[in-house]
């Protein structure tokens, strides 16, 4: 027993307690207000989905009681423009929640569904946004980081799982075990979580100038405040979007960049994305189990690919995208649609519907605000004809 | 199971706990059970293939040591070496042969594709897998059997000492490669004991290794494989950086593995020779050698350059033992041309190296099996006229030489194909012109840094603060790492020399 003869054994345990005892500091609201970069809002809004699922769970008796029926979006930035008012003016008896989150994925996606049918909620009908940026090996790091729930990653985590040499004959739980660590990894580590960096406490404490935001009263010029207190400003208007637009955030700004600006960004980012992409397993899968859930449930579902700049799908081309990783998720997801009697799951891509007239980009990735209309025209007439008006 | 993860540190600390709470024996019973689940973990078909690997070789070295010298010994030697080659030549080598057999007939039954279908139709696989740090572990089985062969080691082998001395996890995946003098003499039930100044020096390897590896390797992988996936269209200024910051890539991300390896050793009480000792500062290719992966090359030279005859031969044939030993280097690291392109390179490298030592001056005397012996002259013409100021730059130019020809042959080391090596090297000659990588000056404060952590390695006494301090410094050195990791950490990457 030389563990008790031996005090200085246990140094080394006492010395990892002491480092992760410290650690547990960086989740002080209090340090993260000067640790977390104030122009880091991406926690906010996936924290905020939280707060949208329990809004969801509130009003849900008193919806069903006037005979309406929830439609969702699942999506990342691309799809967070969707406006609920206008899918409720066109759709029957139907209100939008939209639980899109920045970087988010189809893993993601699979966990709101499932906590949204295991609350008893019915929904009618489910957009999923998908392509090669969500389904790639780097969409999983946001949703790992700032979502999920331990039981959910616990219980859907495969220890041992062949990836077959067509990815999409993939089967299993969900996670692989390392994606899994990782995620409990990040929750045992503050530091992990939220890294350090003097740099950003520095920034955090500069003062910058902020616009009047909604709900305050308006100031004739914008208000010089320290960095942190932003993320502060901006937290109850997030949330109180969620109430008011359901988790969308429209916003009718048209914006255009040049051509030259748009083809260097498409260049930038197909060098970043594409260039070595590789599809990753996990989100395969739960793209695949979440079709096919909604497709035994018969619940209507469009998945979306979203609409980039012209610049940027040409990139898709170049990298072989549209051949390798669009082509066979449509073949999928027929497939699914065939092996369910009366479901009804299908791939609605704007990108090469002539009708996509109103091409405005804010970059090569993301529509403009101004835009949303016209692509939610085309997705809404994809939905089955007795839920449209 | 990787170092960096949280199934390790929680996987160690049971493992640490249970090993030094049992007395005696029972302490090579847990760490046997810790491996063989540690190596599970990757794989259980695989892990008992391991153990009847292990298996085997424990029942012929049992034979070889019963047995008297002739014939039917030295038959069971070859017998038992021939098993573990092929071995892993069947998981290792056999797409290289494929390969080159589809190059040298041009027949499509040979390529890997066509023979890849035939084995998921026939046995539902799709491909030959390689188990995880077989190189090792083979290079470890054959090196007892040999030892055993020629006597030196115990006659009476216990079967729970020899599967704890291959299997023991800290080294299991990638070395450092023991031998029976290095490890086996301390499994000792009754000398396994607690030492407080191992403790101390493994916390402090384990935290370095994990910056070595996290911080620095894994954050170089990203800009220098930009580079290597286009070479075609940078300028040879960045293909000089990259060269130079994938040899620092390689160092860190192994002499980290061995760091944490050597760490953990220390403390569940072992000591485990060390890997690396600053190779990047030497002023010849036989110093760095003797500096790099040492583990590896001593095996080299003790099982394969001294039995074809060291350098007791004709000069020609040094040179060919050389070459061959060093080209073999090559494909011990992988099956594929530019492996042993890369091992070839350095075995001509350091035969012209000797060839022109006593002209040049460098080096130091041959020993009676010096494993890339140089001709110095200790009083070399060109030394003669040099003082101190310019012994330093002559140590400058003749180091940053000896750089630069590692990072020449790194190139081919990390290239996909030869194609693309020849490309970057044509490149680098040529100082062709091209875009230049906007991460370079991030790679050159990587490359400072590593020559930083070469340098840390030749300071061997250092005086060391009061005991209390240095774990007060532990454990602030710790929350240190904790937060480069949580700042650096790109995601648990793969250590390079896993794949081998």
């Amino acid at each position: 027993m030389d563990l008790l003869k031996r005090r200085f054994l246990w140094i080394p345990l006492l010395s990892f307690a002491v480092v992760f005892a410290i650690d547990k500091i960086f989740y002080l609201p209090v340090v993260q207000e000067h640790t977390v970069d104030w122009r880091k809002i991406e926690p906010l809004f996936y924290s905020s989905r939280e707060h949208l699922f329990r809004q969801l769970i509130e009003e849900q008796t008193e919806r069903r009681q006037a005979n309406l029926q929830p439609g969702f979006i699942f999506g990342s930035s691309r799809a967070g423009e969707f406006d609920h008012e206008y899918f409720e003016s066109r759709l029957k008896n139907n209100y939008t929640y939209n639980f899109s989150a920045p970087f988010s994925c189809p893993a993601y996606y699979y966990y709101w569904l499932d906590r949204i049918l295991a609350a008893g909620v019915r929904p009618a009908f489910v957009l999923i946004e998908s392509d090669a940026m969500t389904l790639g090996a780097d969409s999983l790091e946001y949703a790992l980081k700032y979502s999920f729930d331990a039981r959910f990653v616990a219980t859907h985590t495969d220890l041992f799982r062949r990836t077959p040499a067509n990815i999409w004959e993939i089967q299993g739980r969900g996670f692989a075990y390392s994606e899994s660590e990782d995620y409990f990894l990040l929750r045992a580590f503050a530091l992990y979580r939220y890294p350090f960096d003097p740099s950003v406490v520095r920034a955090n404490n500069q003062t910058i100038l902020l616009p009047p935001l909604p709900g305050q009263n308006a100031a004739p010029l914008p208000i010089p405040v320290r960095a942190r207190e932003f993320r502060k400003q901006v937290e109850p208007i997030v949330f109180m979007a969620n109430e008011i637009k359901l988790g969308g955030i429209p916003n009718p700004l048209s914006f255009q960049v040049s051509p030259e600006e748009m083809q260097k960004d498409a260049e930038m980012r197909a060098a970043r994305h594409l260039a070595n992409y590789r599809q990753s397993p996990t989100q395969t899968l739960f793209f695949l189990k979440m079709a096919r859930r909604l497709a035994q449930e018969n619940i209507p579902t469009l998945v979306y690919s979203p609409v980039v700049a012209r610049e940027f799908y040409e990139q898709y081309r170049r990298y072989n995208i549209l051949a390798t990783v669009q082509a066979p998720m449509e073949r999928a997801v027929a497939s699914i649609e065939r092996e369910s009697a009366g479901a009804y799951v299908r791939v609605v891509n704007p990108n090469e519907d002539p009708r996509m007239t109103c091409r405005a980009f804010v970059d090569s990735f993301h529509l403009s605000g101004a835009c949303f209309p016209n692509v939610t025209d085309l997705l809404l007439e994809a939905l089955p004809a007795d839920l449209r008006r | 199971m990787l170092f960096t993860t949280l199934g390790f540190l929680v996987f160690f600390a049971l493992t640490y706990l249970v090993y030094w709470s049992v007395p005696g024996r029972a302490k090579l019973y847990t760490l046997l059970i810790a491996s063989i689940g540690f190596y599970a973990v990757w794989s259980i078909p695989f892990a008992l293939h391991f153990l009847a690997m292990v298996g085997f070789t424990y029942f012929m070295v049992r034979r070889l040591l019963a047995l008297p010298d002739g014939r039917r010994r030295n038959l069971t030697l070859g017998f038992t070496v021939a098993v573990n080659l092929t071995n892993l030549f069947l998981f290792k080598y056999f797409y290289l042969l494929l390969t080159a057999l589809h190059d040298a007939t041009d027949a499509t039954v040979f390529t890997a594709k066509a023979f890849n279908l035939w084995l998921e139709n026939r046995i539902g696989y799709p491909e030959i897998t390689l188990p995880l740090a077989i190189s090792f572990y083979t290079f470890q089985l054959i090196a007892f059997a040999v030892d055993a062969h020629r006597r030196q080691t115990q006659t009476n082998i216990e079967p729970l000492k020899f599967f704890v001395f291959i299997l023991a996890f800290p080294q299991l995946v990638a070395g450092p490669i023991l031998r029976y003098p290095d490890f086996y003499p301390q499994l000792d039930a009754a000398t396994i004991r607690p030492r407080e100044d191992y403790i101390r020096k493994g916390m402090f390897l384990l935290l370095l290794g994990l910056i070595k590896k996290v911080v620095i390797a894994d954050n170089m992988i990203a800009p220098i494989n930009q580079i290597y996936a286009a070479p075609e269209e940078y300028s040879a200024w960045t293909h000089i950086v990259a060269a130079a910051a994938f040899s620092c890539r390689v160092f860190c991300d192994f002499s980290g593995y061995t760091d944490v390896a050597r760490g953990i050793g220390y403390l569940l009480g072992f000591h485990f020779p060390d890997n690396f000792q600053a190779p990047f500062l030497r002023t010849s290719l036989r110093e760095l050698w003797q500096g790099w992966h040492i583990t590896l090359t001593t095996w080299m030279r003790d099982y394969i350059y001294i039995p074809l005859g060291g350098n007791r031969r004709s000069p020609a044939r040094n040179y060919f033992n050389q070459i061959l030993t060093f080209t073999l280097v090559g494909a011990w690291h992988g099956a594929n041309y530019t492996y042993i392109m890369w091992g070839f390179i350095h075995g001509v490298a350091l035969a012209l190296e000797r060839l022109f030592s006593g002209w040049l001056g460098l080096g130091a005397k041959r020993g009676a099996d010096d494993f890339s012996p140089l001709d110095a002259q200790a009083q070399a013409p060109a030394r003669a006229f040099v003082g101190r100021v310019g012994r330093a730059a002559l140590a400058l130019v003749q180091g940053t030489a000896v750089f630069g020809v590692f990072a020449v042959g790194a190139i081919y080391f990390n290239s996909a194909n030869l194609g693309v090596a020849h490309t970057i090297i044509a490149r680098i000659f040529t100082l062709a012109a091209g875009e230049r990588s906007p991460m370079i000056d991030f790679l050159l404060g990587m490359i400072a840094l590593t020559l930083f952590f070469n340098w840390l390695q030749t300071k061997r006494d250092v005086k060391l603060p009061p005991r209390w301090l240095q774990y007060v410094l532990l454990t602030l050195f710790g929350l240190l790492t904790v937060a480069l990791l949580g700042r650096y950490a790109p995601g648990a990457q793969d250590y390079i020399y896993f794949q081998f």
